[in-house]
């Protein structure tokens, strides 16, 4: 890899093993592609971009870039931690656009959380804007039009896969109809996740990748929503963002301390 | 003690006490709020062409001013090569002075070992916007506990609606599943379906009505004017654009196009 392009990765997954890693990276590769040039370069402090435990079982790491205009991408974020308990060690790994109110297009949510190299749980989802029962139309534009749906069944036909159940109420209903929440664990050999994830995850990934890039630009061509739909749009995504992502998190102080749980919620409410 | 407001004569055993149980549940709670039934008797009963199907949908409306809208039983029974197709529903619409979710149960069983279950607390809200609702309704009740108890029996599958739109509509704790008892092998499958049903799909069912009405009682807020308005349109759509596609979507091509029509209408009268 060339040194410039080294400069442009704006974050890695060092604790994911294999094909996992390269799929996040790849997928936040394609972010930077697509968004780099409406995104600041991140302002995240260092001491947010890396922290470990002060009993130093565990390590993590928050990265932040605000929207260049906040009404169109307010942000993009990617995270991870690693953790040792006991005998094995717990990775999980994030990577979330969050647009603005000025348009309606989906976020884009992907999620990786790896026990050991045998199993896996994905969740990766184009998060709706509205109340999709409200708005049929806004269903049938970013969902039913689409291939999402068929995206989720093949991949809903690999041996491997079982659908995953988020504990979080309010992350099962914020998710979209088509989302695809699975655990993935080996059957028959250790290189058995390797392959599926090459040959079909991690394709899938960036085919759902895809759809949300022609959502998002399908919207930018448009004019800005109205104001009253953009409060609505607004209120909505504030929820998202407290409680979806910051409640997300909820585990920080736990494992980092209070006080390093306060400055990654306070870079995510800040914007940077 | 009234008769049967509803029957289900052709459910299996077990089926027919379950179904039968709930209705009987459902009407001594809400007795005192609904109206008798003035379902027209062609929509109380009807049949196809060639008798190879019939069924029947029985409404009563809720009392002006109570907090239940109507409360819905059905049945469709069609014969089929080889078996018969059951759909067995009980639906409790809540009024727009009183934001309870509404109650969804269906019982679809397609063969003698193959049952789906859908069984929901469908929400008056948007749950990502309001999630003080979420958390006053799904997870004070703990309704998510018997969704875990049915997703741990063997015979459990998740069930995911082919409709975009229905998949939309339900809660985070609905609890849509097959139950499938083919591994047991041809002998008895009726007798262990049915010991599924009484063990395993009964307690969880009663269980999730039983917070439904009670959730009626003690949970539902009165809503203010202008919220009554919001309500009533997001309940409009979910009547035409889930139940109605729903019903509208079998019945035609099972029983002709003029008891499909006969049948849409009563619901929409709420009668």
């Amino acid at each position: 890899m060339e040194a410039s392009e080294a400069e442009e990765v704006w974050i890695r997954f060092p604790y994911l093993t294999g094909p996992c890693r390269s799929m996040m990276e790849d997928i936040a590769e394609s972010i930077e592609q697509h968004l780099g040039s409406l995104l600041h370069p991140s302002r995240t402090p260092p001491d947010v971009t890396h922290f470990t435990s002060p009993r130093g079982n565990a390590e993590g790491s928050f990265i932040l870039r605000s929207g260049a205009n906040t009404s169109q991408v307010r942000f993009v974020f990617g995270w991870w931690i690693h953790c040792k308990l006991g005998a094995g060690t717990l990775d999980a790994a994030t990577l979330f656009v969050m647009l603005g109110p000025g348009n309606d297009a989906p976020h884009f949510m992907m999620e990786v959380i790896q026990n050991d190299s045998s199993n896996f749980i994905l969740l990766l989802d184009l998060l709706p804007r509205k109340d999709l029962v409200f708005n049929p139309d806004y269903l049938k534009t970013f969902y039913e039009d689409t291939e999402l749906e068929n995206y989720g069944q093949l991949v809903e036909k690999a041996p491997q896969s079982q659908f995953y159940v988020p504990s979080s109420l309010y992350v099962r209903s914020a998710v979209s109809p088509t989302a695809l929440l699975f655990k993935f664990r080996d059957l028959s050999s250790p290189h058995d996740l390797h392959s599926l994830v090459e040959e079909l995850i991690h394709p899938t990934a960036n085919k759902v990748f895809r759809t949300w890039v022609d959502a998002f630009d399908g919207c930018r061509g448009r004019p800005e929503v109205e104001e009253e739909e953009k409060m609505m749009i607004l209120a909505r995504d504030e929820q998202i963002r407290s409680i979806g992502i910051e409640k997300d998190l909820s585990y920080l102080p736990k494992l980092f301390g209070q006080e390093i749980a306060d400055r990654v919620i306070a870079a995510i409410r800040k914007g940077q | 003690m009234q008769d049967q407001w509803v029957e289900f004569p052709h459910l299996s055993l077990a089926g027919r006490s379950l179904m039968e149980g709930i209705v009987s549940t459902v009407e001594t709670q809400l007795g005192s709020q609904l109206n008798p039934s003035y379902t027209p008797a062609d929509v109380r009963s009807f049949k196809n062409a060639d008798g190879s199907g019939e069924g029947s949908v029985n409404i009563k409306s809720g009392k002006e001013g109570s907090k239940v809208d109507f409360v819905l039983g059905s049945w469709l029974h069609c014969k089929l090569p080889f078996g018969a197709l059951n759909i067995a529903t009980i639906i409790g619409m809540v009024s727009h002075l009183t934001d309870t979710p509404h109650l969804l149960f269906e019982f679809i069983q397609s063969s003698p070992s193959s049952l789906v279950l859908v069984l929901d607390l469908l929400p008056r809200k948007d749950l990502v916007l309001e999630p003080e609702y979420l958390q006053w309704f799904y997870e004070d009740t703990k309704l998510d506990i018997p969704r875990q108890t049915l997703e741990k029996a063997p015979e459990a599958q998740p069930y995911v609606s082919s409709s975009l739109y229905v998949r939309s509509v339900v809660s985070p704790t609905a609890i849509l599943f097959k139950i499938s008892t083919e591994s047991q092998g041809n002998e008895g499958t009726v007798d262990s379906m049915d010991k599924v049903v009484k063990d395993t799909v009964e307690p969880v069912v009663k269980e999730v009505v039983g917070i439904w009405l009670e959730a009626i009682s003690t949970r539902g807020r009165s809503m203010q004017e202008h919220e009554q308005g919001l309500l009533l349109r997001r309940d409009n759509m979910i009547k035409t654009k889930g139940v109605e596609v729903d019903l509208s979507s079998n019945m035609p091509r099972l029983f002709g196009q003029d008891v499909a029509d006969r049948v849409v209408a009563a619901f929409r009268k709420g009668i």
